[in-house]
């Protein structure tokens, strides 16, 4: 129950501070909207949908705000007996060098993990946690306005077989496209 | 000259970054240097099992361990009788299973054949040129060899990586048009490695040669203090070949029960495994999952810990004992 009621308060806060920004400075900020598609090295296929937030009054517009939910709901579990887990994710992102084709940036992330084991009998199970996370990796800017990036991530948090959910793996890789919004 | 702390964040970060480039490769030719200098433990003292004169035991009286060849003309009647194969799990020998055979809970009512794992209770290079297929192909022979014998009530329990090695039997049908078990026991099975590094050890095995495990002294004689990396992305191999199994589905012979007993805490197998072989696991009438409130990694086995041994610990040991013979003994 506490963990549904943090999820929801996670989404709102995140949803009102998206508002809040929109609403405010929509003159000077660029949206991009995109899918993720995230492989824990070792273990699930995680996909899901990507958002993120710049603005050219911010670091030139190379400081980005992202928002994220990405769920193997949608990748390895679909069709088989792979552990439905959900990340609710928000990242503050930097870019090198904006205007070249290709250009490198880093991330911080956090935000909620949750994985459904769908059984009383493992509620004694960790099946929920924080994230923590810093990635690294370079963006390509394609010629039909769609940006596409590869980066390569690490976990702080992770399960470890005496506490934190054992789905939750500290290696991983992300591909995410962007299209830019506005 | 600008003072770095005056320039602006943005550019901040940027020198920052110019100078990850000359940290990246000296990070490499770390690297380098580490590889060409890694290898196989430049001694390995005669006290442990990986040196050249320990062995385990079942090498020299195979006969004193495998039903197969202590008993291998039974009566009708003893044929009949449930035999228990002991299965023991990754850099482990067939002391692992030792006190359920002191234990016997009803000795004059089974058999127990203890395994030893091919490859495991020899040198360290022999344990470093196995694959898992050695490891589990013990398994066979004696299973094998038990249905030769007219053995038919026959039962497989294993511990840890074991667990995997059955399972990955049962998946890869080998069962199929044999004499299926009666029953399968597994204790705390790996299919998920409490060490997320694990699936990583392809790139950085070759980087490190080997791992060195913190036995205390009285585990020093029945478990490898050196692991090989070679073995150790065997073991890799094997539970995610299960793992991916277990996602697609496992179905239990008919007539063969499952039966698992996990720790709700342990360092090595992860304890949701248990969870991935109750979801991928069918028929689930067939299956039964509990979990152990314990923090040990093969809960079975107290002796030599370096964990303080609790009354609790020595309770579920001698439960899922009574619990093994008692669901072998009512097939």
């Amino acid at each position: 129950m506490m963990k549904n009621t943090f999820k929801y308060q996670f989404s709102c806060l995140l949803l009102i501070l998206f508002l809040i920004v929109i609403e405010s400075q929509a003159q000077q900020f660029h949206f991009d909207l995109g899918l993720r598609s995230q492989k824990s090295f070792g273990l699930y296929f995680e996909n899901g949908v990507v958002g993120q937030v710049s603005s050219e009054n911010i670091a030139k517009n190379q400081l980005s705000l992202g928002l994220g939910y990405t769920t193997s709901r949608l990748g390895s579990a679909m069709g088989s007996n792979a552990i439905k887990q959900d990340n609710y994710q928000v990242w503050l992102s930097y870019y090198f060098n904006k205007t070249h084709r290709i250009y490198p940036f880093v991330s911080l992330g956090s935000g909620y993990f949750s994985a459904d084991y769908e059984s009383d009998d493992f509620e004694v199970l960790d099946h929920s946690s924080a994230l923590f996370s810093a990635t690294a990796g370079f963006e390509y800017n394609t010629p039909i306005l769609l940006k596409m990036n590869l980066a390569l991530g690490y976990n702080f948090i992770s399960g470890n077989g005496l506490e934190g959910p054992g789905t939750l793996y500290p290696v991983f890789a992300q591909l995410n496209f962007y299209y830019p919004l506005k | 000259m600008k003072r770095f702390d005056k320039l602006p964040a943005s550019v901040q970060i940027e020198n920052f970054l110019r100078f990850i480039p000359r940290a990246l490769n000296a990070i490499l030719l770390a690297l380098i240097i580490s590889i060409s200098s890694c290898g196989d433990p430049s001694e390995i003292s005669d006290e442990l099992l990986d040196g050249k004169i320990i062995f385990d035991p079942s090498l020299l009286a195979p006969e004193n361990y495998l039903t197969s060849l202590k008993y291998p003309n039974p009566s009708p009647s003893e044929a009949t009788k449930p035999v228990l194969i002991l299965c023991h799990g990754y850099s482990a020998t067939t002391f692992e299973w030792s006190e359920f055979i002191e234990w016997t809970g009803n000795p004059n009512a089974y058999y127990t054949s203890s395994v030893l794992l091919g490859g495991h209770g020899r040198t360290y290079e022999e344990f470093k040129s196995s694959n898992w297929h050695d490891w589990q192909q013990a398994i066979f022979d004696e299973y094998e060899a038990l249905i030769a014998a007219g053995y038919t009530n026959i039962h497989l329990v294993g511990s840890s990586t074991s667990g995997a090695l059955i399972l990955e039997a049962i998946s890869s049908g080998y069962f199929n048009g044999k004499t299926a078990p009666k029953s399968v026991f597994l204790v705390d099975p790996i299919v998920l490695p409490s060490d997320k590094i694990l699936p990583l050890i392809g790139f950085l095995g070759p980087l490190i040669g080997y791992t060195e495990a913190s036995n205390t002294p009285g585990e020093e004689s029945y478990w490898y203090t050196y692991r090989p990396q070679k073995t150790l992305q065997e073991l890799q191999e094997v539970i995610k070949k299960v793992r991916q199994d277990l996602q697609s589905g496992i179905k239990l012979p008919a007539q063969t029960s499952l039966n698992v007993f996990k720790s709700t805490n342990d360092s090595s197998a992860d304890p949701v495994s248990a969870v991935l072989i109750q979801k991928g696991v069918s028929p689930s009438n067939q299956l039964n999952v509990t979990m152990v409130n314990s923090r040990l990694h093969v809960f079975t086995r107290l002796k030599f810990r370096k964990e303080e041994i609790s009354a609790a610990d020595k309770q579920n040991q001698v439960q899922t004992f009574q619990r093994i013979v008692e669901l072998a003994l009512s097939k």
